[in-house]
């Protein structure tokens, strides 16, 4: 019965989130505005820096091991530019919340609010960085225009799910403090365990070890229809299920706390 | 004013849980999970005890009492920041709360690009916003500053702008937690009009207050707040 009563709550919040949207959506927006204005390159000048990454990683990455540099840039730049969005989402969300302590003591903005803007803000950046794919695409790859509309669409899913998972990592860090850590850290791990650099073949007769990462589904079905490869359909049931999981998380921990943010932070 | 505007307060109580220092400590909770450690017991501190208050349109109220009486958390369950612990608070009509003027203001942003941050967090949308900017620009009288970083801004500048800003909200209920002093004398004589012109245009104005020149001055209703409980209610 209470389970209920926090889930129609949880709901309730997360439509008023939504429905929020001009103020994510500004604050996003406006984020990455200053980030211009401080210099005239803003974002771009990071794109720089990941495009010499690439550039310089695709060379040493590939004579380890021994792949043709034709297959493995466009592999390994659409991966490592998903992984920035993800990561930097997911690590932001860790203080998004008691970066904005002072609004969230005086007003009721809904806290799915704060992590639609950042998803926001980092679409922008993502968006930047999708030049260098293009780019890539054009070199390297034969992409069909439905291929491309295969894979944006499961990057739309992926917003989805990153919302999701981002706000149940701001509420559990508002509750507890010491919780930033765990989450940087598990990044950090989750980077080399999920197959961003490295291929899943190389684990020979051990594949299956890659398959229990759910992340290793969610870039593969994002990355393979560009590169020209399959997908599973195992990989789209953990898509819709981890989906499916993270919406419950997510209006599970807003359902429970959202009144007690104020008083946590 | 056509439609009376109501505040409802029906045994409001809040409780505070005063929670140990590691109390935010990941941690330290899977620990004493483990160690199945009920030792540290949560001490809860009642800021507010069956509070039942009713305003209406008129209604300019001051609330009084002590240091942690419980008045900035009233203004603070009234404004729907704080979830009572028992009881229910039913408003009808906009609020506008002055208990923070910058709140949400960006240094890095312009003084016109905070109109809109403020404005936005305030909960107005930005077809709102764009038709008090004028107004807001005007009052706040920054010059060219106003297309400046308010990181460039002496602190008596960005109370300024956000003093402006918030009177230009339409607000059917004020709250405010101490009178406003902002700028200088010239500006504080034309802000001191401009805050009793939107007090006599607001429903219910709510202020948390030490003053008593400026009860006198403003209020019809004096709320005395003792320990979180309401102990006078008189009108003047």
């Amino acid at each position: 019965m209470k389970i209920f009563l926090i889930f129609k709550l949880g709901i309730n919040e997360y439509i008023t989130g939504l429905k929020n949207y001009q103020s994510w959506f500004f604050l996003g927006y406006h984020e990455i505005l200053l980030k211009y204005r401080r210099s005239i390159l803003g974002p771009i000048w990071s794109t720089i820096t990941v495009t010499l990454l690439i550039i310089l990683l695709s060379f040493l990455w590939s004579k380890i091991f021994s792949l043709k540099l034709d297959l493995y840039v466009p592999y390994f730049s659409i991966g490592y530019i998903l992984w920035i969005f993800f990561s930097n989402t997911l690590n932001e969300a860790c203080s998004v919340l008691s970066e904005n302590t002072t609004i969230i003591k005086q007003t009721n903005i809904p806290v799915l609010s704060f992590s639609l803007k950042l998803l926001f803000k980092n679409i922008f950046l993502l968006a930047h960085n999708f030049i260098i794919i293009i780019i890539v695409l054009l070199l390297f790859c034969d992409v069909y225009l439905i291929d491309l509309l295969v894979s944006l669409s499961f990057l739309i899913l992926m917003f989805v799910f990153l919302t999701n998972l981002s706000v149940f990592i701001s509420i559990v860090s508002a509750r507890f403090f010491d919780f930033s850590q765990l989450v940087i850290n598990l990044i950090q791990l989750a980077f080399f365990l999920t197959p961003i650099i490295w291929e899943p073949s190389f684990l020979g007769d051990k594949i299956w070890v890659t398959q229990l990462n759910p992340l290793y589904h969610w870039f593969d079905f994002i990355r393979q229809p560009l590169i020209g490869g399959d997908i599973s359909n195992l990989s789209l049931a953990v898509i819709i299920s981890t989906l499916i999981s993270s919406f419950i998380l997510a209006i599970f921990s807003i359902g429970l706390s959202y009144k007690k943010i104020p008083l946590w932070l | 004013m056509a439609i009376e505007k109501k505040i409802i307060i029906e045994d409001l109580s809040l409780e505070f849980s005063l929670n140990p220092t590691n109390y935010n400590s990941l941690r330290h909770r899977i620990i004493n999970l483990l160690l199945n450690n009920k030792k540290n017991k949560i001490e809860t501190y009642t800021a507010l005890k069956d509070v039942n208050l009713n305003f209406e349109t008129g209604d300019r109220v001051a609330l009084r009492g002590h240091n942690g009486a419980g008045k900035t958390s009233l203004l603070r369950c009234l404004a729907n920041v704080y979830e009572p612990t028992q009881g229910k608070i039913q408003i009808s009509g906009s609020i506008v709360s002055f208990i923070d003027i910058t709140m949400g203001m960006n240094p890095e942003a312009t003084g016109k690009e905070n109109i809109y941050l403020r404005g936005i967090i305030g909960g107005l949308r930005i077809s709102e916003i764009k038709k008090i900017e004028e107004n807001i620009i005007n009052f706040a009288n920054l010059g060219t500053f106003i297309d400046q970083p308010i990181k460039t801004y002496s602190s008596g500048m960005i109370t300024r702008l956000g003093f402006s800003i918030l009177t230009a909200f339409n607000a059917e209920i004020i709250l405010m937690d101490e009178w406003l002093s902002t700028g200088d004398s010239e500006f504080q004589e034309k802000a001191q009009e401009r805050i009793f012109e939107i007090i006599d245009k607001s429903h219910i104005f709510i202020m948390a207050s030490h003053s008593i020149d400026l009860i006198n001055k403003i209020c019809n209703k004096i709320v005395t707040i003792d320990n979180g409980k309401v102990i006078k209610v008189e009108k003047i």
